[in-house]
């Protein structure tokens, strides 16, 4: 069993679960099985690895390696002027890993007080 | 932005910013050897150039611990003149000063090595391009990052180092046979950047509110030498594309 996931990282799986164009991708459901077994911190971003141990019967061939699920939103928080995209990566109907990524030459170092999400568009 | 840590305390160890008298504390030790130095330094300016009627006790005591401090300092000469049968018998005044200014020393040497050793670490540091440079007095002062403009830079340096790991150590985004294509990870993403920057003049790549590219598989997948290429992240500043993620993860 690995780690919780932050805040962030719940909240950032709910948005993308949540946007329109992943709907039928059941995103939601794998989220009460879903724990953290790494996270990479790269000075620019983020590497959130996942164990998911969902069941067998919500494992979905929608969740391939071929989909790579977002939402048309920016990370909003104080010490970033850009803020943070994130993208999520599955693999064979689990959830592997949530990239998370800075804009421009923005430097960051993982830690945040308070964020929010602002629409961007698609 | 110029930030230079400015030590202006003889000592090097900003004393006056310590809590007084904590026990137990760094703080409290610096100001305990602070306070033993002057003491020092007040009996010698007094033997030295104050004294008019040196007693034949102070003449002895001032003898000895020079003595003392030649035999701490390695001078083999000054070991053997340590003669205990000297040294003793003297009362508890001799041995009193001998010990405060043994004591004195070996702080004081903590001290200097300390200094050197923070000297060295910092003359160590990466100096940025430009006009930055890294150097020292007696008060550890710093010219470290001279302008805003080198800050930047530093900044800019640091996060394009970074951006390269973020992209190319993770091996799910399946980049190794490109880099092998480019020859470096460097060429590799200044061949992307070139794509994204030909896609965006093209009007294939659409950009969403404020610049910024359509995230994961909403992302834009271009051609990089014949490759397929996914901007999994990035936006578009002054007509160019600013890339912070890219894969052909699942092309």
């Amino acid at each position: 069993m690995g780690m919780a996931l932050s805040e962030l990282e719940f909240a950032i799986l709910r948005q993308i679960a949540t946007a329109p164009k992943n709907k039928h991708l059941a995103i939601e459901d794998h989220l009460p099985f879903l724990s953290v077994r790494s996270r990479e911190f790269t000075g620019v971003g983020m590497y959130v690895n996942f164990e998911d141990d969902s069941p067998s019967e919500i494992l979905s061939d929608d969740l391939s390696i071929k989909n790579i699920p977002s939402s048309p939103h920016i990370v909003e928080m104080e010490s970033l002027r850009y803020g943070l995209g994130y993208a999520l990566y599955p693999e064979n109907g689990r959830l592997k890993f949530l990239e998370l990524f800075t804009y421009g030459d923005e430097l960051w170092d993982g830690t945040f007080a308070t964020f929010s999400f602002r629409d961007v568009g698609s | 932005m110029n930030n230079p840590l400015i030590l202006t305390d003889p000592t090097g160890l900003q004393a006056g910013s310590c809590p007084a008298g904590v026990p137990g504390t760094g703080c409290a030790v610096v100001e305990e050897v602070i306070r033993v130095i002057t003491i020092l330094f007040t009996r010698r300016d007094f033997l030295l150039n104050g004294a008019t009627n040196m007693s034949n006790l102070d003449a002895a005591n001032f003898e000895r611990a020079q003595n003392r401090m030649n035999a701490v300092s390695g001078d083999p000469d000054a070991i053997d003149a340590l003669d205990r049968r000297v040294v003793g018998n003297r009362g508890p005044t001799v041995d009193a000063v001998i010990q405060q200014t043994t004591d004195a020393v070996d702080t004081s040497m903590t001290i200097i090595e300390a200094s050197i050793a923070v000297n060295s670490l910092l003359l160590m540091a990466p100096v940025p391009r430009g006009s930055a440079t890294v150097t020292s007095n007696r008060g550890l002062a710093i010219s470290g990052l001279s302008s805003s403009e080198t800050s930047a830079e530093t900044a800019a340096t640091r996060a394009t180092g970074n951006r390269f790991t973020h992209i190319f150590d993770k091996p799910d985004h399946n980049l190794d046979s490109l880099v092998n294509q480019f020859g470096s990870r460097e060429n590799t993403f200044n061949a992307v950047q070139q794509a994204a920057n030909q896609a965006l003049r093209n009007g294939t790549l659409v950009v969403g509110n404020n610049g910024i590219l359509p995230t994961g598989d909403s992302g834009p997948i271009i051609n990089v030498g014949g490759a397929q290429v996914r901007l999994i992240g990035g936006r578009v500043i002054d007509g160019t594309v600013q890339i912070s993620s890219f894969s052909r993860r699942g092309l």
